[in-house]
């Protein structure tokens, strides 16, 4: 396999402060056409051709004609240069509704708008008592919370026991049908309705939830969402895993399955998952992510851990999948998939928040009740929605369904503690193929042999996160690795082709945008490649993140934001 | 680096000696957490009559629900009573491999106990819940000390040299594992420059509806 040549460039190569505002960044995926009624049922049409349509046409940005054998290659997923701006968030907020979370449906609105976020999923754990009482406890919590917000986007989701396996976000658009999807996907495909016996009100079809017998319910239930799409009951449909290596129970092979099964819903993971303060010393006594788990009966063996490395533990506060390099997520992208991260609260309760649950039953009736405020500060594990960790995502507008499809093309970025502001990256042929280029979670191309320029531009922290430093950004790695097309073993968990190629550090004093460039000389392979920056607090040898240590993690004194990766075809 | 000092300990590796026997409980046995799980196999074993010095569990895999089983090591060779008391306790199989007439229980758990049984004598698989010298390592003890104390072969760090010097949190719960034929104990950085083990008897809960 061949493997992209790097290429030093000369001083003009270094970081450039800039000084002016920055600008909405740039990079449109979105075909104009994409709206009208012939796009869409051409949409649908590709996406019902499953991998034959190739990874750039089930990305949510598809090209004008499909690449079948013999017919012309697909254009660009994600062009740069287009309008769009970035629109915070957080798909994982748990409320009242969840037995282990207490906040009113508002109070969680409320602070992911104190705290800088433009969008918001509800995502209360699934299981017989949620699906019986909550969701219609919820639904009306969500909509008075549109209204006294009207400019946050609260989205109605759940959080879903996936069947033979972890939690998972799901979540659609407001519609006339959204509740009743929902409601349904819940009562037919939760790991836990499905455990739970039938003479205590579930279906009693699988052992556990986490067991192996559970793994065709998934695909189903992924099918199912598929289906609602494609039927117009809702115009999108997303999943994606939350904290998949905390109890090792996500396989890779279950991760290729979701994805395969419907790749227009199933599109990503927690790259890093919520509960960030959990392992502030002093506080909750656990793990950074409360990621403090070993083995299980249905953990999947090949995450065991070893005197190198515990999959089980946060690097750097982010899940073990994807900050390895060369580890799970690697393996995906190398394989071609588009597979993408993102970061999120999981806010159950506060750090230092002073309330504790209400009293009332929530398996009898689908809540905890109002919060009690004790007036005592309590050492929770979690942050308000938007305090520590955000989703950028890159959007043509600021709607449900398109900050949902800007998802489902991996235009986004997972930052925490503010490290950056903004991040613009562009992938272009230099000559010959794609010039204009693509920006991230995009598809781009170029003629063998020739060379790839990816050019970053960085808006850096201007204020103070909420850990009360303006956080500095010391170093930037581009990493990159060829893309050797579908692994023959499913579990397949590493990608040995993929490093990092060449780290950045920005200028002592660099302030407002900065931006670095790399070529790639002498293509002759399909890669991809991807970008992440630390504060370089708490760095490996090779500049890695450093495994957290439980009950020692300052999470505002190591800081990483993670990028979604760019294609590169060869043609 | 890996901590080895079988001088210390004065005696051969604990795996191949005394009496092994399997059990598999059924599904139903015990569910909650692990810790949880171990005290009631424990509690089987001794209500059985069976004298355990080494107890281990193990998943296995052989059918498409992942199972529980376990494997122990008895200073006596047990009698068939006692394993059909065991059986009966875990509402599963016990058997003493090589001895066929000596299974109780269904076949199929019969089969998986004697895979556990024999896994863990060859030292491959097992994770170690009750061993010889177990009860003296409390609190925070010296890696070395847990080596040359117990049955525990080595302390081995993840990510970390262990030196024999470096103190270990056990928190009172050490579950070392069989690995390549030797009880390893892996254990992880953690607060105040201690070592603790990777498996810790309560992690986080983590909350669903189910």
């Amino acid at each position: 396999m061949t493997h992209p040549h790097d290429h030093d460039h000369g001083p003009h190569d270094h970081a450039h402060p800039h000084h002016h505002e920055p600008e909405p960044v740039a990079g449109s995926w979105r075909d104009p056409d994409d709206d009208h009624p012939l796009s869409i049922a051409r949409r649908r049409f590709l996406a019902g051709m499953g991998a034959a349509a190739g990874a750039a046409a089930l990305s949510g940005a598809l090209p004008a004609v499909p690449a079948a054998a013999g017919e012309r290659p697909p254009a660009p997923a994600n062009p740069w240069g287009g309008r769009y701006r970035w629109f915070a968030g957080d798909h994982h907020i748990h409320t009242k509704y969840s037995p282990d979370a207490q906040y009113e449906v508002a109070t969680q609105v409320a602070k992911a708008r104190e705290y800088g976020l433009d969008w918001v999923v509800i995502t209360d754990h699934g299981g017989v008592a949620h699906q019986k009482f909550s969701i219609d406890q919820v639904a009306p919590d969500i909509e008075a919370a549109r209204l006294a917000y009207r400019d946050m986007l609260v989205y109605q989701g759940l959080e879903w026991n996936i069947p033979g396996a972890e939690h998972a976000t799901v979540f659609l658009p407001p519609g006339r049908d959204t509740v009743e999807i929902l409601r349904a996907f819940e009562a037919g495909y939760d790991g836990g309705v499905l455990s739970t016996p039938v003479s205590a009100g579930g279906r009693g079809l699988i052992a556990r939830s986490t067991s192996a017998d559970g793994e065709p319910y998934a695909l189903e239930a992924l099918r199912y969402l598929d289906r609602q799409v494609r039927s117009g009951r809702t115009e999108i449909a997303l999943m994606l895993a939350n904290h998949p290596a905390r109890r090792g129970v996500d396989s890779p092979h279950e991760l290729r399955g979701w994805r395969d099964a419907a790749p227009g819903v199933a599109v990503g993971m927690e790259g890093a998952p919520g509960h960030q303060a959990a392992g502030i010393p002093g506080a909750s006594g656990g793990a950074r992510g409360y990621y403090e788990s070993s083995p299980g009966q249905d953990s999947f063996p090949g995450y065991a851990p070893t005197e190198s490395e515990n999959p089980y533990r946060t690097y750097g506060g982010f899940d073990w999948m994807t900050a390895k390099v060369g580890g799970v997520w690697d393996s995906l992208l190398a394989e071609g998939l588009p597979w993408w991260i993102t970061s999120t609260s999981d806010s159950h309760q506060v750090y230092l928040d002073t309330h504790t649950p209400g009293t009332q039953d929530h398996a009898s009736t689908g809540s905890r009740g109002a919060p009690v405020d004790t007036g005592v500060p309590r050492p929770y594990g979690d942050y308000w929605p938007g305090y520590y960790s955000s989703t950028l995502v890159g959007a043509r507008s600021r709607s449900y369904v398109d900050i949902m499809r800007g998802l489902q093309a991996g235009a986004a970025v997972a930052v925490h503690g503010g490290l950056i502001e903004g991040l613009d990256l562009r992938v272009r042929a230099r000559e010959d193929g794609d010039t204009r280029g693509v920006t991230v979670g995009g598809r781009t191309y170029v003629r063998r042999g020739g060379d790839v320029q990816v050019e970053i531009w960085i808006d850096l922290a201007r204020r103070p996160n909420h850990g009360g430093a303006v956080p500095r950004l010391a170093k930037v790695d581009l990493i990159a690795g060829p893309v050797t097309g579908a692994a023959g073993d499913r579990d397949t968990m590493s990608a040995p082709g993929t490093r990092v190629v060449r780290t950045f550090e920005p200028a002592r004093g660099a302030h407002g945008r900065v931006r670095f460039s790399h070529t790639f000389t002498d293509v002759e392979g399909p890669f991809y490649l991807r970008v992440r920056g630390s504060d370089g607090n708490r760095l490996t040898g090779a500049g890695d993140p450093v495994m957290d240590v439980p009950a020692d993690a300052d999470p505002w004194a190591d800081l990483w934001f993670y990028a979604n990766p760019v294609f590169v075809d060869v043609r | 680096m890996v901590l080895r000092q079988p001088c210390l300990r004065g005696r051969p590796l604990s795996t191949g000696q005394g009496h092994w026997i399997g059990a598999a409980p059924s599904p139903e046995f015990a569910g909650g957490t692990a810790a949880h799980a171990d005290a009631a196999c424990l509690a089987a074993l001794d209500g059985a009559g069976l004298a355990a010095e080494l107890v281990c569990t193990h998943t296995d895999r052989a059918a498409r629900v992942a199972a529980l089983t376990l494997s122990a090591r008895l200073a006596e060779p047990p009698d068939d009573r006692h394993l059909a008391d065991l059986a009966r306790r875990l509402g599963g199989a016990a058997v003493r491999p090589g001895a066929a007439e000596a299974a109780s229980g269904a076949a199929s758990g019969a089969e998986a106990a004697a895979r556990a049984a024999a896994s863990a004598r060859a030292g491959e698989d097992g994770r170690c819940v009750r061993f010889p010298g177990q009860d003296a390592l409390t609190g925070v003890v010296a890696a070395g000390r847990i080596a040359a104390e117990s049955a525990i072969d080595r302390v081995a760090g993840v990510g970390v040299a262990v030196h024999p010097d470096a103190l270990v949190d056990t928190r009172d719960f050490l579950r070392p594992v069989f690995r390549g034929g030797a009880l390893v104990l892996l254990v992880e950085p953690a607060a105040g420059g201690l070592l603790r083990p990777a498996e810790i008897e309560h992690p986080h809960a983590c909350c669903g509806g189910h």
